[in-house]
């Protein structure tokens, strides 16, 4: 008993003589993680952290929602010249973005919204962490090159918000627990940020041969600077007159070949099927690679945009009015075809996919694949062809590129900008420039301001089709309502639908917001 | 008959009321009551007595005592009745025991007989209905799934769920035997919960295992089979139906009609009856004690098996415990053990698919590779449940061990010292494993190639505690002190490794890995596929001091205070430590002069209480810093650069660090009353409470524009309010022993102030969380209370139509005849947020109970009853189930939709794409909640001694019970009994049934 007692007494005593360890027993680190404050030691965190600036480009983190069918719904959907795939009228908040009657609780615009915020804010960390780190943890050159680039992101995520949404919120600094609710700006202000952005990442980045692939590099931010210069051209709350003279200043970098050799790349198809990724023709493009064991960064954006005749997914279909705007020129190419670049984009009835010697379908052809499908030879069906990789049957994960930016649309948006400014004999030299390396067509007759701007609209359908520009041409070119209308869109007008509504999220919870 | 000397033996036995010997019951002489004996273990006596002293008292703790009248008799057999009015009787408290009649908090004790009355393999289901203020849901029908408890109100946005203390230590009573419960105490208010300290705000529920008694051996068994059978089963279209409702959604949306419209296959499968049966829960329970010199023991185990109401679902436990104790002089070692195993299966398809997918495609399809219906040409496509049921294996097991010893001494006299050691480890294995499989025409991601995927985690608890116990007695006064420290470490690791059956060919495509045999299901059987896994660990230390004073005056005036002082590893380096203080005042106002020549009550005290108490719950480990968060893939931050293209890993801060974050405080004010009248036969207690919970922890859902994860914060304050009244009653004449016991318990809550007065946080978006919201948390509401457009009939013609307007501009302008019309109530000619108006609250106004037993003979007979009142459900199903917009199965009612021959409905009519939204988040899905349910009835057959002695057993009963049989509602849905997240309460998603039961069972006692 004795002893007893003497045991009891003693760990009373160990106890408390512990007791004024309690700080540290009560200290608790993750294992595995470091912290805001932790991380940002040197040049391996600041890549990594530019890496995950990055992550959210084109929604690509939020996987289904966003990537594969939130922004093929919100970009392609949107379009005069699409139409619902036959699995489409099965989800009715795809059918409400086709028919323009959805709310501001869609899932899409909440995702697509969310996600490019993400990357504001990541963006941000990187400009500010990074900026903070000294010449003992990062190399000066090194510093430049990554905040560069986060500046370019930054400008891009703006870029993509301004473009989808009527207005936004604009984040350039880092959150803090103060900042987290924020008014929107007006769509002027934005645009200045914007552009301020992409002209500093010029100044800041490297040029193209110097860049590793995917990589923002001075081509992509004079790229996106003179796109945004078009766009605000088109935005009646903040276009001025020098916007088409600045982005013909923009884009001149680009052609003149100042910040690296860019060129159209013969092989139209090859941009999109991905067999030739990161040509002399990309300038900003999305990355995806297989899977690998450690790694997941694919897509099945072929599965969306294939017909279930392709063993596709059929998420859309293509209006068969493209078919007859592609062939308005008629045989005339020197193919003794239409624009080859109809071929590239579009599958339609038509002998060029029904020559059994090529079988140009994925081996097949139109009459095989829609009598199997739907027993019938669908003369009034098209289906669009980019994206697609040279078989579709398999709709698992693949690693095909996305192109963004290309020096294609980097020339058509010159010569409209060189058009607008009077510069019209110029722009035409860029417009055929295109026609006879991708399209093998012959140059064009036209000749007046006019003229060339429809055939710049033209042009901008055969080479651009399902690439994410469609519907905001059409808005910047007030083209709209005359367009839904043609293609039978009654629920779109413009004043309601040229712009995506502010996500109900967004209301919801910041209270800067109404 | 009598001997010389006048005087007489007698000789005899005592048992309680279900004929259970009673050991070490004195028998007392009348007049002479130093003169008496004890029975021994088998509830013999023998004393012999002069012939003049003809009255016999028995006494014993916990009993009436009996004054048995000899007359001529030698040999009697007495019968104790239980005096469950026993104000000596003993409540557990935090950290000791106390006399009932001293207690001056909100207590609430529930005793082993109304426990085991439900059969359920979670204890805590047992729980509903018997203690005022203490509110059970238990919200799912899956075999094994828990109970959610809510102990007055909702005080927090995090976990709800009160602190379990069993035994003195924190554990899970999930993993604890019910028939191994001796009494459930449940601490209300915050006053006898704040020595607990920052795990106490929700309430801390005590509960006490059986340990062995004096006498012999007891050996108890009991079995029983439960036949479940669903409460109500959804139906749903038929192939008929199914053609018929489709067809009208086409041709009101003027869209060509599908193919399985205008020549539907000739199938017509019933999906529910393909997927639901009847279920069945066997249990077994063994128990053994005693208790001789200085041990006492009590060794046990019990066996659950049931099979669920789904094809695919099953759950097992098994447990085996003992309880032991030593005591010699001074010195008291108490050891329990406890072990506990799980395993789980749950069903391997989707609920909700089953409901969507169509009649016309076929269970079995042999011109498919799986040999599984799926749709063909346009159907709609979902997955085919019994497929995927068939081709996906998945399982849970769950391995839980509480051990705990303490030893006590008492080192002067009263004054004990006492230390806890105790180790608890709950430990989890998933398992699942599925070949290559295609259920569904589009062929989904994971399905497409085997896989197979093990979970480990471990949780464990290291709990150590020294405490000091002084008594003091002076005068007139009585004085308790606590002294405490304590620690307590939790750390937690998991494992995660899956394989998929594929690998890269050259040019970077998947394909099917090469797996020796089709059975093979073993991670090493994947060695040719692709495997990753994950893991981590992480620890939670919270460290404390406590003490208490208890002061009695003249057994009349009763005073309490305590107070305790936590630090957790949780908190923001700002508020590393958390105090929390109480105080409680008593009055027995019938040990007063003054009441003593009343006879109105036997017993009268009045009490208040106040204190503070503190949850840490909602916290993560690491909530108050911001972790760098990598990941090499798309979805965590990774990204491809370069030729040869490279995925490169990417590390960013997705929280803000939040140096302030602490414990949410809980203060809480308790008037209460406890009577006794009618001579003990009538028993009551009530309790007003005023509870405000301050620095709410809150994932506040941040604007999305700020790129960051929802953080946890601490921001607002609840209020809750409310009445709890209880009052039992009991008569035992003519050999009837009756009892009821009821319970009125009402609930006020409110948010009192969120960061700002206007803020609002709203619950789930039923629509892709980003659409169909239903509730909002503001100030001066309840949480979680509904806000909606008023849904106000159907527009019965195109002058309805028109006729709702605002300056001639339609409000609806999409709606045609048969849609619903929405209320504007703003007048602004638009249906919009604006619109949304309060709507009631899920939470119910007031909730009541009433149990009554009575037996008589060898019979006795149990009725409880439970119910709830003034609260609302959203029947979160409906919006699909009825929402008859787009290609999926819909309820049969679907058929009464409106058209404009079919005018009279409530439900609107079915059109492709809903152009009016007529599915938008509405009071049109929002239902009465209210239920009386008679939760169980239960009739009971004891054996009579003499038969049991020629079966040498000591008790035999038999029982039928039927549990949850009825239910009294006018709620659609599945059942009434919700439940769901604090911002998100009541909403109704249930798909998986719940059952009744009819139980047949038997004890034995040896």
């Amino acid at each position: 008993m004795k002893n007893i007692y003497k045991i009891i007494v003693a760990s009373f005593l160990a106890v408390t003589i512990s007791a004024c360890d309690d700080d540290a027993f009560i200290e608790q680190t993750s294992p595995d993680q470091l912290t805001s404050t932790s991380f940002w030691r040197n040049a391996e965190d600041a890549q990594s952290g530019l890496t995950a600036v990055y992550a959210e480009l084109e929604a690509r983190s939020n996987f289904w929602d966003g990537w594969q069918e939130g922004r093929s719904v919100v970009e392609y959907f949107r379009s005069d010249y699409a139409l619902p795939g036959p699995d489409a009228t099965n989800y009715g908040h795809w059918m409400s973005i086709f028919n323009f009657n959805y709310t501001n609780g869609h899932t899409f615009l909440n995702v697509l919204w969310t996600t490019n915020y993400k990357g504001l804010n990541f963006a941000n960390q990187v400009i500010t962490k990074v900026g903070e780190m000294t010449s003992d943890q990062i190399t000066e050159a090194e510093k430049k090159q990554i905040i560069g680039e986060a500046t370019f992101l930054r400008g891009y995520y703006h870029f993509k918000l301004l473009t989808l949404f009527e207005q936004i919120v604009v984040r350039t600094e880092m959150i803090s627990q103060e900042s987290i609710d924020k008014a929107l700006s007006s769509r002027k202000d934005t645009w200045d940020v914007i552009i301020k952005d992409f002209q500093d990442a010029e100044a800041m980045l490297g040029i193209v041969g110097a860049t590793k692939a995917g990589r923002a590099n001075k081509g992509a931010a004079l790229a996106y600077l003179g796109k945004a210069y078009m766009h605000k051209a088109g935005d009646a709350t903040s276009s001025d007159g020098a916007d088409f003279t600045n982005a013909a200043a923009a884009f001149k970098k680009i052609v003149d070949g100042t910040v690296g050799g860019y060129d159209l790349e013969p092989d139209f198809l090859s941009l999109f099927n991905g067999e030739n990724e990161n040509n002399q023709e990309s300038i900003f493009e999305l990355q995806f690679k297989s899977g690998d064991a450690n790694s997941w960064n694919a897509t099945r954006l072929h599965a969306f945009v294939g017909d279930w005749s392709l063993g596709g997914w059929g998420g859309i279909e293509a209006n068969p009015a493209i078919v007859t705007e592609m062939k308005t020129e008629g045989m005339i190419a020197t193919t003794g075809r239409y624009d080859s670049r109809l071929y590239g984009s579009v599958y339609f009835r038509d002998p060029f996919f029904n020559d059994t010697n090529t079988n140009e379908m994925q081996g097949y052809t139109w009459d095989q694949l829609m009598d199997w499908q739907y027993g019938s030879t669908y003369d009034d069906h098209a289906y669009f062809r980019k994206w697609l990789p040279n078989y579709v049957y398999n709709n698992s994960y693949v690693g095909v590129n996305v192109v963004l930016m290309r020096y294609a649309d980097v020339l058509l948006m010159y010569a409209e900008a060189l058009n607008e400014t009077g510069a019209t004999a110029e722009a035409i030299t860029h417009i055929n420039k295109i026609r006879a390396t991708h399209g093998d067509m012959p140059a064009i007759t036209v000749s007046s301001k006019e003229d060339v701007k429809t055939q710049i609209i033209h042009e901008r359908t055969m080479e651009l089709t399902l690439e994410s520009v469609r519907f905001f041409d059409l808005r910047r070119w007030g083209m709209l309502d005359q367009a839904m209308q043609t293609a039978g869109r009654t629920g779109f007008n413009a004043a309601e639908h040229s712009y995506l509504p502010v996500p109900l999220s967004e209301v919801q919870a910041n209270s800067e917001i109404d | 008959m009598f001997n010389t000397f006048g005087q007489v033996t007698i000789k005899g036995t005592v048992s309680d009321t279900t004929n259970a010997p009673l050991p070490g019951v004195a028998v007392l002489v009348k007049g002479n009551e130093t003169k008496g004996t004890q029975t021994d273990f088998d509830g013999h006596f023998s004393i012999t007595i002069q012939k003049q002293e003809s009255t016999l008292i028995f006494r014993f703790l916990g009993y009436k005592t009996k004054e048995v009248v000899l007359g001529n008799q030698t040999s009697i057999q007495v019968v104790l009745n239980e005096d469950a009015q026993s104000l000596d009787e003993v409540v557990v408290i935090g950290y000791g025991t106390q006399k009932k009649s001293d207690v001056t908090g909100a207590i609430g004790q529930v005793k082993a007989k109304e426990l085991t009355a439900v059969v359920t393999t979670n204890p805590i289901d047992a729980l509903q209905g018997r203690v005022s203020g203490v509110t059970v849901t238990s919200s799912s029908g899956s075999p094994g799934s828990g109970a959610d408890i809510l102990i007055r109100g909702i005080g927090s946005f995090g976990s709800n769920q009160p602190l379990y203390i069993i035994d003195g230590v924190q554990a899970d009573p999930y993993f604890i035997d019910a028939k191994n419960i001796a009494s459930i105490e449940v601490l209300k208010d915050a006053a006898s919960g704040a020595i607990y300290g920052t795990r106490a705000a929700n309430g801390v529920v005590l509960i006490t295992t059986k340990k062995g008694k004096k006498g012999k051996t007891k050996i108890e068994i009991e079995s029983s089979i439960s036949i479940n059978t669903a409460r109500k089963e959804l139906k749903l279209l038929d192939a008929n139906g199914y053609v018929s409702v489709h067809k009208q959604m086409y041709e009101n949306a003027g869209v060509a009609l599908p193919q399985y419209v205008t020549t539907p296959p000739s199938v017509n499968t019933n999906w529910i009856d393909q997927t639901h049966r009847d279920g069945q829960l066997n249990l077994l329970n063994v128990r053994m004690s005693g208790a001789s010199g200085n041990f006492n023991y009590s060794v046990g185990a019990s066996s659950a098996d049931e099979t669920g109401l789904l094809i695919g679902s099953m759950f097992t436990k098994k447990g085996v415990y003992s309880n032991l104790g030593f005591t010699k002089d001074k010195l008291k070692i108490n050891t329990s053990l406890n072990y506990s195993e799980t395993y789980r299966e749950s069903q391997q398809f989707s609920l909700r698919e089953t409901f969507q997918i169509s009649p016309l495609i076929p269970v079995f399809d042999d011109a498919k590779q799986s040999g599984y219906g799926y749709r063909d040409g346009d159907l709609p496509d979902h997955r085919n449940p019994i497929g995927e049921n068939h081709f996906k294996n998945g399982y849970t097991k769950l391995k839980y061990f509480l051990g705990n010893i303490d030893i006590s001494y008492e080192v002067l006299d009263n004054l004990i010292a006492k230390a806890n050691y105790s180790v608890s480890s709950l430990t989890n294995y998933s398992y699942n494993y599925h070949q290559a499989f295609r259920v569904r025409d589009v062929q989904e991601q994971g399905h497409e190639f085997a896989f197979v995927s093990e979970y480990n985690n471990e949780f464990r608890r290291i709990n150590q505690e020294y405490t000091l116990n002084y008594k003091l007695d002076f005068g007139k006064s009585n004085l308790n002190l606590l002294a405490g420290y304590q620690r307590i470490s939790e750390p937690f690791k998991e494992t995660y490794v899956q394989a998929e059956g594929y690998k890269l060919d050259d040019l970077g495509n998947k394909i099917p890995a090469i797996i020796l045999d089709a059975s093979f299901n073993t991670l090493n059987a994947f060695s040719d596929g692709t495997y990753s896994g994950s893991g981590t660990n992480a620890e939670y230390s919270l460290v404390s001091q406590f003490g208490r004073v208890n002061y009695a005056f003249d057994n009349r005036y009763l005073f309490q205070a305590s107070v305790r002082r936590d630090g957790s590893s949780k908190f923001g380096k700002n508020n590393k430590y958390g105090v929390f203080p109480s105080f409680a005042l008593g009055w027995k106002i019938t040990e007063e002069e003054f009441m003593k020549n009343q006879s109105l009550f036997d017993f009268l005290k009045l009490r208040f209480s106040w204190g503070q108490a503190g949850n840490d719950s909602a916290l993560g480990y690491y909530d108050y810093v911001a972790l760098i968060s990598q990941g090499k893939s798309q979805n965590n931050g990774g990204y491809v650069f370069g030729n040869p293209q490279t995925s490169y890993q990417g590390g960013i801060a997705r929280t803000l660090q939040n140096d302030n974050l602490q414990w949410e405080t809980n203060i809480s004010s308790n008037f209460g009353l406890d009577f006794t009248m009618l001579d003990y036969a009538l028993k009551g207690s009530m309790n007003y409470y005023n509870t405000s919970t301050e620095d709410l922890l809150i994932t506040k859902v941040v604007s999305p524009a700020a790129g960051i994860r929802s953080p946890v914060v601490n921001v607002g304050e609840f209020v809750n309010k409310g009445f709890e009244f209880e009052l039992g009653y009991t008569n035992n004449k003519n050999e009837i022993n009756f009892g009821a016991f009821a319970t009125f318990t009402t609930i006020d809550s409110e948010v009192t102030q969120l960061s700002s007065n206007d803020q609002v946080l709203y619950g789930v978006g039923l629509k892709f969380g980003s659409d169909h919201f239903v509730n909002q948390t503001k100030v001066g509401y309840e949480p979680g209370a509904y806000f909606l457009p008023v849904a106000n009939g159907i527009f019965q013609n195109q002058a309805e139509v028109d006729a709702h307007a605002v300056n001639g501009n339609l409000i609806q302008p999409d709606a045609a005849p048969g849609d619903v019309r929405f209320v504007d109530q703003n007048n602004d000619g638009v249906i919009n947020s604006d619109d949304e108006v309060y709507n009631g609250t899920a939470i119910p106004k007031f909730e009541y109970s009433l149990n009554v037993s009575a037996d008589y003979k060898g019979l006795d007979f149990n009725i409880f009853f439970q119910g709830v009142g003034g609260n609302k459900i959203y029947n979160g199903n409906r919006f699909q189930s009825l929402g008859l917009d787009s290609g999926r199965n819909f309820e049969s009612s679907a058929l009464n939709a409106w058209t404009p021959s079919n005018t009279n409905t409530l439900i609107p009519r079915a059109v492709l794409g809903d152009p009016n939204q007529n599915n938008r988040a509405s009071t049109r899905f929002l239902e009465s909640g209210a239920y009386l349910r008679i939760k169980t009835i239960q009739l009971g057959y004891t054996l009579p001694t003499n038969v049991l002695d020629k079966l040498a057993m000591d008790k035999l009963r038999i029982y039928v019970t039927g549990q949850n049989l009825f239910t009294f509602t006018n709620y659609t849905g599945l059942d009434p009994e919700v439940g769901g997240s604090i911002l998100s309460r009541g909403i109704d998603r249930t798909l998986y049934p719940k059952y009744k039961s009819v139980i047949l069972g038997v004890q034995f006692q040896f």
